[in-house]
């Protein structure tokens, strides 16, 4: 459970940024053994993010890497628009424990924006 | 207004800041060639600018289909990509949500900064952004 209307326990947030040129591949947005490598036992849970993507091929987030778990389905817009998950204290959606948090474009697309997190 | 984080109960006092960007970037046709710097928040000594909403946030610039890039920053660092702009009808509009925790935060004593990036293939133009933020400190 996320924080908000199951757990109101204070949680550390943390912000990053989305930063990638226009390729295709998987972006790993948050790579969870570099930012936490003492917190191996827990999963980031996603509550705000805004991007916007070069193209209008779709990205999606997935939990690991594309060959792991899928978070959300494919999202596309129009050249230059915008993904964005307003706040949600209970997360949009959350990662496997101990895994990254990757953005997956199966075609070429640059995104740049950030996200907020928090672990656990 | 006071705002409250779910990382952070105490009382907090939120201030406005206006995102008022108007400059004729020097293109020369090439993509990511010319950029621009604005101070949006001085630096506060000891404090973090917790940047917790930006609202009517919109660019102009004339003629092309291309995309102007906005990047905030940290006195010189990023804290965010680059975002992109279109010029659709003249005007590219969005809002954040209201983010009490902040979408991202100075290091203390660093000055809030947005890059204006003009990635257009036109010749020289005028770009504006406008809009406002939302901040405390901490």
């Amino acid at each position: 459970m996320g924080a908000g209307l199951r757990d109101i326990a204070p949680k550390e947030v943390y912000s990053a940024k989305i930063d990638a040129a226009a390729a295709t591949g998987d972006v790993t947005v948050l790579d969870f053994s570099v930012l936490h490598p003492n917190d191996s036992s827990k999963k980031i849970v996603v509550i705000n993010f805004l991007y916007t993507c070069t193209t209008t091929n779709p990205t999606a987030f997935w939990s690991g890497s594309s060959s792991g778990t899928q978070l959300t389905g494919d999202m596309r817009v129009i050249a230059n628009g915008w993904v964005k998950g307003g706040y949600n204290p209970d997360g949009h959606f959350k990662a496997a424990v101990g895994a990254d948090l990757v953005i997956e474009r199966a075609s070429s697309v640059g995104v740049g924006g950030w996200i907020n997190y928090y672990l656990e | 207004m006071v705002a409250e984080a779910i990382s952070d109960k105490t009382a907090k006092e939120t201030k406005t800041a206006i995102v008022q960007f108007s400059a004729d970037l020097d293109d020369t046709g090439t993509l990511f060639d010319a950029t621009a710097t604005i101070e949006l928040v001085a630096a506060i000594p000891g404090k973090k600018i917790v940047v917790t909403n930006l609202n009517h946030w919109h660019i102009t610039f004339a003629g092309t289909t291309d995309g102007v890039a906005v990047e905030f920053k940290s006195g010189s660092t990023a804290l965010t990509g680059k975002i992109l702009f279109s010029n659709f009808g003249a005007k590219n509009t969005t809002s954040t949500s209201y983010m009490p925790d902040g979408h991202f935060w100075t290091s203390k004593g660093e000055a809030l900064n947005m890059t204006v990036t003009d990635t257009t293939a036109g010749g020289a133009q005028t770009i504006w952004v406008y809009g406002y933020i939302n901040y405390y400190e901490e």
